[in-house]
C-alpha cells in the first residue's frame, strides 16, 4: 500500500521504453557524431579543409593542437558509449530475452560500426568489458587487435540474429534502413558485410594474413550470392537528414549554417584541379564569387595570419580570397563571406539542399573500391574485376556530386584516374585510395583520415605552423579528460596522456 | 511590613545614542524579582526598600546597567546598544525562544539596525563580514542576483550547500530555478550559453521588514529542522509591532544610492585593433599596430565599404583608455519603506509597504521589488493567543545576458580593440553600427543592440504567510500549531531579436515557475521547575515539510514577426517540464535541564521521514546533547575585571537526504548536441527517440550524515566593556550522495551513491570592545569576527579519487581526496625539477605539463570582518571592513582577455620575441635532462599568450581582498526639535558600499568576490560576470 511517502517517481522522466524506441536514439547519436564533429576533426587531419582567414574554431586542430578536453562528454563518453553504443546495448539486452533477433541483430551491426569508427580514431579502447553499467564501472581497455577480431565476430552474430527472421522489424524507427520487411533486413546485412570487408581491409598493411583470410572466407561464405552480398546500389548506410530546426545535417549546423570557419584545403584543391575534376566546382566555391572564369584559391594546411594576398580585385587591390566549400554544402549565409554573393549568377546556394544531405556512413562507392582493393590484392575470387567496381565507385561519387555521366566518362580516361594507365597493382591501389580520400570529401572525414593514415595516400602535406614540432603528424585522437580521470585502466594503453603522435595499431606508416 | 519601610524610586532610561526615552526597560531591584518597566516616554517609578539597593536595568539590544541606589529618589541612565549580547532570548530552532545563555552551541544574532544600516537590499549581502563562520558571494554585481551563503563550510559534494531560511517559522524556498538539465537550460546564472544572473529566492526578503537574523551554525543549534537543516538555517524574525507596549509608531525609511562600477580588468593602451601588428578592426582583438596615431582606415565604415576598393587611411589611431568604463551608466538605486506598528495589552499590529527599484548601472537594466506585510497577533481568553503574517512580494527585473555567449555584452565590450568606442556605436540604428555595418557585422553584435532586444524579464509574485495558534491550560504547559505557506510564481520571459549572432533567426523563451513549500508544526511546551534547583524545559513535537517545485519552459526558436514574443510566432517550439514534489515528516523531542542559572543540559532527538530515499533507508534518527557552564555564575567569580564566563560544548548529528528520484534509472527524450549550436532533437524525421538516461540510478541509497562537535568559550570583561566569544568545531560528513562519475565506457556517466567523507574543522571568534563609553554619551565600539575552516576530503569513491563538483574550460573543480573541497584541477606548466619552465625547442613556447594537476583551491585561509561604531548624542559614525584571505578562483575574463590582447600583460616585451626567463629545454643529447635556455626565443605576441591561456594555472588568481563594505553617518536630531514637528525621531545618514576594493598586487584586474556560476555549488568561477559597483547615497529615516 502506498503511503503519502510514495511520491518519489519522477513524473518528467520515464523508467520504461520500448525498444523502438531507444533504437533510432542510437543512431542518431552515430550520426551527429561521425557526421558532426569528426567529421571536422577528420575532414581537416585529411586535408580536405583547412582554416579560412578569421576562422578560430577549428584552428588549433589545423596546427596538430588537440588536447584532452577535445571530444570528451558530447563525442567519446557522452556520445559515442554512454550515448550509442549504451542504446544498442539496450536493445540488445531488452531484445534477447524477448525473441526480438532482427532488432538484436540490427543493433549488434549498428554496435559494430560504432566500435569501428572509434577504435580508427582512438586505437585500444573499451570493448569486452564495456558498456556493463553497475556491474564494471571501469571497463578495461581492449587492444586494437582484438577489437577488431572482436567486431568481426559481433557482426557474425549481427548477420546469424537477422537470419532467424523472428521478432518484429522495426520499421520507421530504423532510421538508417526503415526495414519493415524481410528484403529491407538483407540490407542490414550486406551492410554488415561490406563493414567487415572495411575491417579487414584496416588491416592490409599490419596483418595482411589475416586480412586475406577473413575476406577469402567473406567471399566464399556469400559466394552464391548477388554481388557476394555486398553493399547495392542504393544500399550506403547513411542517415537522413531533414530542413527542419535541429534535424538538419550534423556537418551542415555546425559549420556551413554561417559565414564559416572551414576552406577548402590545399591538398584536395590542387589535386582536384590537376585532375580537372568535375567535382571541383562542386566541392569548392569560386574564391571572389563574381568573376569568371572560376577561379579557385585553397588554403595550406597550419595557415596561419597573415593570410597570402592572393587574389586582385577589379581595382587592382591585393587583398585574401578563399574557396569555401560548395553549395553542395554550404547554406545562403556562406556566400554572403566575400560579400559579393548577388550578383554572380551562378552562386545561388539555397540552404534546404544542404541541410537535407544525408550523413553518409559507408557509401555504396566506398563500398566499390573496398571490393576493388580486395581484387587488386588478389583476395577476392576471380569473379571480381577490379577495373568495374573501381569504375563503379568513381562514377557512383560523381553521380552523387551531380556530375553527368558524359563527364564521368571524359573523367575516367584522365591519366590521373584511368584504370588503364595504372599498370601496377601499386598505381592501381594508389588510385583507388585517392579516389576514395576524393569522394569523402565533405561527408566522412574520420574514415578519409583513417584511411589516410593506413594507406598513406594522398602524402599529408606539412603543416605551416605544426604545434606538434616539425614533422610530426597527429596520428590518432587523445583519451579525453573523462577517461583520464575516471578509468584508471587507460594506464594500460602504455600511451602518456594527450599522446596524439602514437600510430595506431594499424598505422605502420 | 515591606511596605511601610519602602520608598519610591523614579527616573528617566534614554537611548544613549539617540537620548529618546525607551519604552519598555525592564528595572529590577536587584537579588529580588520586583521591579517595573518604563512606559512609553521612559519613566519608571518602583517601591524600593528603605535603604540600600541596586537597579539592575535590562532591554533587549542593550547592555545592562546596574546602578546602585543609595539615597537618591530619582535615577536617570542611559542604555548603549550591544550587538553582541543583543537578545537575553534567542530564536532557536523550529521559533524555540531560549535564554541565550543557556544554550550549548554558538547562536549570533543581528538587528535590523545592522542590516538596513547601509541600504543593503539584500538580506543575505547584508551579513557579510558580522558574522563569524558564514562565507558569502554574489554572481555578480548585478541588482537582484544570485548570492550564496555557506555556514562551517559544505557538507555535500554536489547537494544543497546553504541552509534553510525560516521566516517566522516557516520554512522558504531559496530555490535557484537552475541547472535544467534535461533541457536546453536558458536564462540560469549557470548556463554560459545564455546565462542572465537571477536571484535565488531568498532575495525576496525584504530587510526593512526584518526584526532580527539568528544564525544557527551547526547541526547541535539546527537539529531541530531536521534533514534540511544540516548545513545551518538562517533564522529570520519580522516585525511584528510587538513591544510597543501601547503605543503606535509610524515609520518611513528612504534611501537613494548612486552606484558606479568599482573594479574593471586593467587594460592596455599601447596596441590597436588587429592581428599580427597589422590594423584590421573586423576582429575584436587587439593584437594591431601600435597606437601612436598613424592614420589607418576607419573602423565606423570599415564594413561597409566596398571590399574590393582601397580602404582610405583616413583616422588617427590612438587609444581609448576608458571605453569600457563610458559604457557603464551611474545606476539609482530607491529604496523606501513605510511601516505602521502599534500594539496594546492584547494584541500587535505591524503593516508596512517596502520598495525597491535599481536603474541599473547596466544599460537598459533594472530590478524592482515590492513587498506588503501584514503582521498581527492577539489573545484570546486569555490563555489562547494567535498570530499571523502575510507578505506578499513583487519582484524581478529586465537583465542583460552574461557569459560566453555572443549575446553577452561583456565579452564583446571588454573585448573591444583599445582604440574603439564603444560609446559611439550607442546608436545601433545608424547604418555604421547596425546588424550589418557593425564592424564585427556576422560575428558579434553591437552591445547596445543587444542591450535593448535581448533581455530577460522575470517576474516573481510570491505569498508567505503564517499562522499559529498558542494554548497555555496550565502555567507549565503550551500547546502551538502553527501552518506556514509560501508560494511563489517566477515569470520569466527571454527575448532574442533577430540579428543576434547565433539565433539569427530569432528567439523567445518562456519559463515559468511554480513554486509551494508547506510546514505545519505542531508543538507541546513543558515548564517544570522542580526541587528549587532544577529546571527542566521540554519540547515535544512534529514537523512536516512539503516542497513542490514546477517548471515549464517553451523555447522557441526562430521567430515569424520579427520583434513580436510569443511562441505562436516561433517556427520550432521546445517544450519542458521540470516538477519535483518531496516531503519530510519529523517528529522531535528537545529537553533542556537547568541546574540553577548556571548549569544547562540540552538533549535533542529527531526522527525523519523522508520521500526520497527508498523504503528500505526512509527513516533515520539523529540525536544531540550540549551543555552549557556559566562558571562566573557557579563560582561567583564576578568582579570588576570578570564579568561574565561561559563553557558549552555539543555533539550533533543530522542527516541529508537526497533530492528527489535519485532511485530509478529513466529514459530520457533523446537529443545529442556538439555544444556549438548543433543538435538533433527528437521526435526526429516523425520518429519518437528516447535514451537510456546517462546516470545508473540507486534504490541502495540512504541519507547523508554529518555529525558535529563543538566547544566554545565566551567571555566578557570590565563590566561587559570587552567580550569574546570563541567557538572550535569539527564535523564529518558522511555517505554524502553524489553522482559519483564513471567512465562513459560503462554505458553511463554516472552513478548515484553514498559515496563520500569530508571533514571541517574551523575556528569561529567574535570579539567585542567598548574602548571609550563617556558619561556624554561619547561612545566608541569596535566589533570583529574571525572564520578559519580547514575542510578536507577524506574519501570520495571506490572508483575514481575525485567528484566533479564544476569546472569551466580546462579547469575542473572537485572534491578531491585529502584536498580541500572545491579544489581545481586542470593543467599547468611543464617545469623541470628545479621548478624552471620547459620550453619546447622547435616551437619555442613553454610546454604543457601533460598530466593533470591540483592547482589550489576555493577554500579562503580565513574570513575576518571588523566594524566600528563611534556614536555622541545623535552622531554616529559606522564603518565595516571585510576581508577573505586565500583561496584561488579561476577568471576566464582575464583568460580570453590575453587571448584578446587587450589586457596590460599582454604589452610585456612589447610583444616581441624573448628569452623565456628561467627557463630550460630538453637536453639535445637526449638523456631526459633538461639544460638551460639561453637561445630559443618565445614569440611574445597572439601566439605565446594563447599558450599561456591554455594552461589553467595562469588563469588562477590569488581570491584574497578586502573591502571597505560600508560606512554611515547618521545624525539623529535631538528629541526636542524633532518633537517641535510631532515626531518622535528623525535621522539622516550618508551612506556607501563597497567604498573600496583591495587586492593582491597578482590580480589587478576582477573583484574576486564574483563567482559567476551562481548560487549552486560551483563556486569560484568568474565569466564575464558583471561588475560590481560602488554605492553612495544618503537615507532618511522619520518615526512618529
Amino acid at each position: 500500500e502506498k503511503d503519502f511517502l510514495d511520491i518519489n517517481k519522477d513524473p518528467n522522466n520515464s523508467t520504461t521504453a520500448d525498444i523502438n524506441l531507444v533504437l533510432p536514439s542510437g543512431q542518431a547519436f552515430v550520426s551527429f557524431i561521425v557526421g558532426g564533429q569528426y567529421n571536422v576533426v577528420g575532414e581537416i587531419l585529411a586535408q580536405h579543409l583547412g582554416i579560412a582567414q578569421g576562422g578560430n574554431q577549428y584552428r588549433a586542430w589545423d596546427q596538430f593542437s588537440i588536447p584532452t578536453s577535445t571530444f570528451d562528454g558530447r563525442e567519446f563518453s557522452g556520445g559515442i558509449y554512454a550515448g550509442a553504443l549504451d542504446d544498442f546495448q539496450y536493445v540488445i539486452n531488452a531484445g534477447t530475452p524477448a525473441g526480438e533477433w532482427r532488432m538484436v541483430g540490427i543493433a549488434k551491426i549498428l554496435q559494430a560500426h560504432a566500435y569501428q569508427v572509434t577504435t580508427d580514431l582512438y586505437g585500444d579502447i573499451p570493448f569486452s568489458e564495456a558498456l556493463q553499467g553497475s556491474a564494471n564501472l571501469t571497463p578495461k581497455y581492449d587492444r586494437q587487435q582484438d577489437i577488431y577480431a572482436g567486431l568481426q565476430q559481433l557482426l557474425d552474430e549481427g548477420i546469424a540474429d537477422i537470419a532467424k527472421q523472428q521478432g518484429r522489424f522495426p520499421g520507421t524507427a530504423d532510421l538508417n534502413y526503415r526495414a519493415t520487411t524481410e528484403a529491407d533486413m538483407q540490407k542490414w546485412v550486406r551492410f554488415a558485410n561490406t563493414l567487415k570487408l572495411r575491417l579487414y581491409l584496416h588491416m592490409s598493411e599490419v596483418d595482411p594474413t589475416t586480412a586475406r583470410n577473413g575476406i577469402q572466407a567473406l567471399y566464399n561464405r556469400n559466394a552464391s550470392a548477388t554481388d557476394f552480398n555486398f553493399m547495392r546500389s542504393g544500399d550506403s548506410f547513411q542517415f537522413a537528414n531533414g530542413t527542419a530546426t535541429n534535424t538538419e545535417n550534423p556537418f551542415y549546423q555546425t559549420n556551413f549554417r554561417l559565414q564559416n570557419n572551414l576552406a577548402v584545403s590545399s591538398n584536395i584543391g590542387d589535386t582536384l584541379v590537376r585532375y580537372q575534376d568535375p567535382r571541383l566546382p562542386v566541392y569548392a566555391l569560386d574564391a571572389d564569387l563574381t568573376t569568371t572564369p572560376q577561379e579557385f584559391l585553397f588554403v595550406r594546411p597550419g595557415q596561419n595570419a597573415p593570410y597570402p594576398n592572393n587574389f586582385t580585385t577589379s581595382t587592382g587591390v591585393q587583398t585574401v580570397r578563399l574557396s569555401y566549400p560548395g553549395t553542395y554544402f554550404i547554406g545562403q549565409a556562406f556566400t554572403n563571406v566575400n560579400r559579393a554573393g548577388s550578383t554572380y549568377a551562378g552562386i545561388t546556394a539555397t540552404d534546404a539542399p544542404a541541410k537535407s544531405r544525408p550523413t553518409l556512413l559507408l557509401t555504396y562507392e566506398e563500398s566499390q573500391l573496398l571490393r576493388a582493393e580486395a581484387a587488386v590484392r588478389g583476395w577476392a575470387p576471380s569473379g571480381e574485376n577490379a577495373q568495374t567496381l573501381y569504375e563503379n565507385g568513381v562514377r557512383a561519387s560523381l553521380t552523387r556530386f551531380g556530375v553527368s555521366a558524359a563527364d564521368a566518362a571524359t573523367y575516367l580516361t584522365r591519366p590521373q584516374v584511368s584504370w588503364a594507365a595504372a599498370t601496377t597493382p601499386a598505381a592501381q591501389l594508389r588510385n583507388i585510395f585517392v579516389q576514395k580520400w576524393l569522394s569523402f570529401f565533405g561527408t566522412n572525414g574520420a574514415e578519409a583520415w583513417t584511411e589516410v593514415r593506413r594507406t598513406n595516400q594522398p602524402r599529408l602535406q606539412a603543416p605551416l605552423v605544426n604545434l606538434l614540432g616539425g614533422g610530426r603528424f597527429v596520428k590518432r585522437l587523445p583519451y579525453p579528460d573523462s577517461e583520464l580521470q575516471r578509468n584508471p585502466n587507460v594506464a594500460a594503453t602504455g600511451l602518456t596522456p594527450g599522446d596524439i603522435t602514437t600510430p595506431v595499431w594499424w598505422d605502420v606508416n | 511590613q515591606a511596605a511601610a519601610q519602602s520608598r519610591a524610586v523614579t527616573g528617566k532610561v534614554t537611548d544613549r545614542q539617540t537620548g529618546q526615552g525607551l519604552p519598555g526597560v525592564t528595572v529590577l531591584l536587584k537579588g529580588t524579582t520586583n521591579g517595573a518597566s518604563t512606559n512609553a516616554d521612559g519613566i519608571f517609578s518602583l517601591s524600593v526598600p528603605a535603604e540600600g539597593g541596586t537597579l539592575v536595568f535590562s532591554s533587549i539590544g542593550y547592555s545592562s546597567v546596574e546602578q546602585a541606589i543609595g539615597n537618591q529618589a530619582t535615577i536617570d541612565v542611559t542604555l548603549a546598544t550591544d550587538t553582541r549580547q543583543l537578545s537575553e532570548v534567542v530564536v532557536t530552532a523550529l521559533g524555540i525562544e531560549r535564554e541565550r545563555k543557556s544554550l550549548g552551541y554558538a547562536v549570533e544574532t543581528l538587528e535590523n539596525k545592522d542590516i538596513t544600516r547601509a541600504s543593503e537590499q539584500n538580506l543575505v549581502r547584508s551579513l557579510q563580514g558580522r558574522v563569524a563562520g558564514v562565507q558569502i558571494s554574489s554572481a555578480s554585481g548585478a541588482a537582484g542576483g544570485a548570492t550564496r551563503i555557506v555556514i562551517r563550510g559544505a557538507q555535500s559534494f554536489t547537494g544543497d550547500n546553504q541552509p534553510i531560511y525560516v521566516v517566522d517559522g516557516n520554512v522558504i524556498s531559496n530555490n535557484a530555478a537552475t541547472n535544467l538539465s534535461t533541457a536546453t537550460p536558458r536564462g540560469n546564472g549557470d548556463d554560459l550559453n545564455n546565462g542572465v544572473d537571477l536571484p535565488n529566492r531568498a532575495a525576496d526578503i525584504d530587510p526593512n521588514n526584518v526584526e532580527s537574523i539568528t544564525v544557527l551554525k551547526g547541526p547541535a543549534a539546527a537539529a531541530l529542522y531536521g534533514a534540511r537543516a544540516a548545513s545551518g538555517a538562517i533564522i529570520i524574525t519580522t516585525k511584528k509591532g510587538a513591544g510597543l507596549k501601547g503605543r503606535s509608531q509610524i515609520t518611513v525609511n528612504s534611501a537613494v544610492t548612486l552606484d558606479r562600477v568599482n573594479r574593471l580588468p586593467k587594460f592596455q593602451n599601447t596596441y590597436g585593433s588587429g592581428t599580427d601588428g597589422v590594423y584590421d578592426p573586423q576582429n575584436n582583438v587587439s593584437w594591431g599596430p601600435r597606437m601612436d596615431g598613424r592614420l589607418v582606415p576607419d573602423w565606423r565604415t570599415y564594413t561597409l565599404a566596398d571590399p574590393n576598393a582601397t580602404q582610405v587611411d583616413s583616422i588617427p589611431l590612438t587609444p581609448k583608455p576608458d571605453n569600457v568604463r563610458d559604457f557603464f551608466q551611474t545606476g539609482v538605486t530607491t529604496n523606501n519603506s513605510i511601516s505602521f506598528a502599534g500594539s496594546n495589552q492584547a494584541s500587535n499590529f505591524y503593516v508596512s509597504l517596502a520598495d525597491v527599484r535599481t536603474k541599473s548601472f547596466i544599460p537598459n537594466t533594472n530590478y524592482k521589488r515590492t513587498s506588503v506585510s501584514l503582521n498581527g497577533g492577539t489573545q484570546l481568553f486569555s490563555k489562547v493567543t494567535t498570530n499571523a503574517t502575510l507578505t506578499y512580494v513583487k519582484s524581478g527585473g529586465d537583465r542583460g545576458v552574461q557569459g560566453q555567449s555572443r549575446s553577452n555584452i561583456l565579452q564583446t565590450i571588454l573585448n573591444t580593440p583599445r582604440d574603439i568606442s564603444l560609446t559611439e556605436q550607442k546608436n545601433y540604428n545608424d547604418p555604421r553600427y547596425d546588424l550589418n555595418g557593425y564592424y564585427l557585422a556576422g560575428f558579434r553584435n553591437n552591445p547596445y543592440f543587444l542591450l535593448d532586444r535581448n533581455l530577460l524579464t522575470d517576474d516573481v509574485d510570491r505569498l508567505l504567510g503564517t499562522a499559529s495558534v498558542s494554548y497555555d491550560p496550565l502555567e507549565w504547559l503550551n500547546l502551538t500549531f502553527r501552518q506556514g505557506v509560501d508560494v511563489y510564481t517566477d515569470r520569466r520571459r527571454q527575448t532574442i531579436s533577430q540579428g543576434t549572432i547565433n539565433n539569427l533567426a530569432g528567439r523567445y523563451l518562456e519559463d515559468n515557475n511554480f513554486g509551494r513549500n508547506l510546514t505545519t508544526d505542531a508543538l507541546i511546551n513543558v515548564t517544570r521547575r522542580f526541587a528549587e534547583d532544577f529546571t527542566i524545559k521540554g519540547v515535544f513535537g512534529t514537523n512536516y515539510q512539503e516542497q513542490l517545485t514546477s517548471r515549464a519552459v517553451a523555447d522557441g526558436v526562430g521567430l515569424v514577426i520579427p520583434d513580436f514574443y510569443d511562441v505562436s510566432n516561433a517556427s520550432v517550439v521546445t517544450n519542458t517540464k521540470v516538477d519535483t514534489k518531496q516531503r519530510i515528516l519529523g517528529v522531535f523531542a528537545d529537553l533542556q535541564l537547568a541546574y540553577r542559572d548556571y548549569l544547562y543540559l540540552g538533549l535533542t532527538g529527531r526522527n525523519d521521514w523522508t520521500s526520497t530515499l527508498p523504503k528500505a533507508t526512509r527513516s533515520f534518527f539523529y540525536p544531540s546533547a550540549n551543555v552549557g557552564f556559566i562558571f562566573t555564575e557557579a563560582f561567583k567569580l564576578e568582579n570588576n575585571l570578570l564579568s561574565f564566563g561561559k563553557v558549552r560544548a555539543n555533539i550533533a548529528s543530522v542527516g541529508k537526504p537526497p533530492i528527489p528520484y535519485q532511485i530509478d534509472p529513466v529514459f530520457v527524450r533523446s537529443t545529442v548536441d556538439n555544444g556549438f549550436q548543433a543538435q538533433y532533437v527528437f521526435p526526429l524525421q516523425s520518429v519518437a527517440g528516447f535514451r537510456v538516461g546517462n546516470v545508473l540510478g540507486n534504490p541502495g541509497l540512504k541519507s547523508e550524515l554529518t555529525t558535529a562537535y563543538e566547544g566554545g568559550l565566551e567571555m566578557r570583561f570590565l563590566q561587559n566593556r570587552l567580550g569574546f566569544d570563541a567557538t572550535y568545531y569539527r564535523s564529518i560528513s558522511k555517505d554524502i550522495i553524489v553522482n559519483v562519475p564513471v567512465p562513459g565506457t560503462s554505458g553511463f556517466t554516472a552513478q548515484t551513491a553514498n559515496a563520500g567523507t569530508m571533514e571541517n574543522r574551523g575556528i569561529e571568534l567574535a570579539l567585542n570592545a567598548t574602548p571609550v563609553r563617556l558619561e556624554n554619551s561619547l561612545t566608541w565600539d569596535l566589533n570583529f569576527t574571525f572564520t578559519h575552516n580547514r575542510n578536507r576530503v577524506t574519501e570520495v569513491t571506490n572508483v575514481t579519487p575525485n567528484i566533479g563538483v564544476g569546472g569551466l574550460g580546462s579547469v575542473a573543480l572537485e572534491a578531491r581526496v585529502g584536498q580541500p573541497y572545491g579544489s581545481f584541477f586542470g593543467t599547468q606548466m611543464l617545469r623541470d625539477g628545479e621548478g624552471r619552465v620547459v620550453i619546447d625547442p622547435v616551437s619555442g613556447f613553454p610546454r604543457l605539463d601533460p598530466v593533470l594537476t591540483t592547482l589550489g583551491n576555493i577554500q579562503p585561509k580565513y574570513l575576518a570582518g571588523a566594524s566600528t561604531t563611534v556614536s555622541f548624542k545623535g552622531l554616529a559614525l559606522n564603518v565595516l571592513f571585510d576581508t577573505k584571505q586565500g583561496g584561488k578562483f579561476f577568471s576566464n575574463t582575464i583568460n580570453q582577455l590575453y587571448f584578446a590582447g587587450a589586457l596590460r600583460e599582454t604589452t610585456a616585451n612589447d610583444r616581441q620575441p624573448f628569452l623565456y626567463p628561467n627557463s630550460v629545454i630538453p637536453n639535445p643529447d637526449g638523456s631526459g635532462t633538461f639544460v638551460p635556455n639561453t637561445t630559443v626565443l618565445t614569440d611574445g605576441g597572439f601566439n605565446y599568450w594563447r599558450q599561456v591561456s591554455t594552461a589553467g594555472e595562469n588563469t588562477l588568481f590569488d581570491a584574497s581582498y578586502v573591502k571597505f563594505r560600508e560606512a554611515s553617518l547618521s545624525y539623529s536630531l535631538p528629541t526636542e526639535l524633532v518633537s517641535k514637528v510631532k515626531l518622535t525621531g528623525i535621522q539622516v545618514s550618508l551612506i556607501g558600499r563597497n567604498l573600496a576594493l583591495w587586492t593582491p598586487k597578482s590580480q589587478p584586474h576582477l573583484d574576486p568576490e564574483v563567482s559567476s556560476l551562481g548560487s549552486g555549488n560551483n563556486q569560484g568561477f568568474e565569466f564575464y560576470a558583471y561588475p560590481t559597483t560602488r554605492s553612495l547615497g544618503a537615507s532618511l529615516r522619520l518615526t512618529l
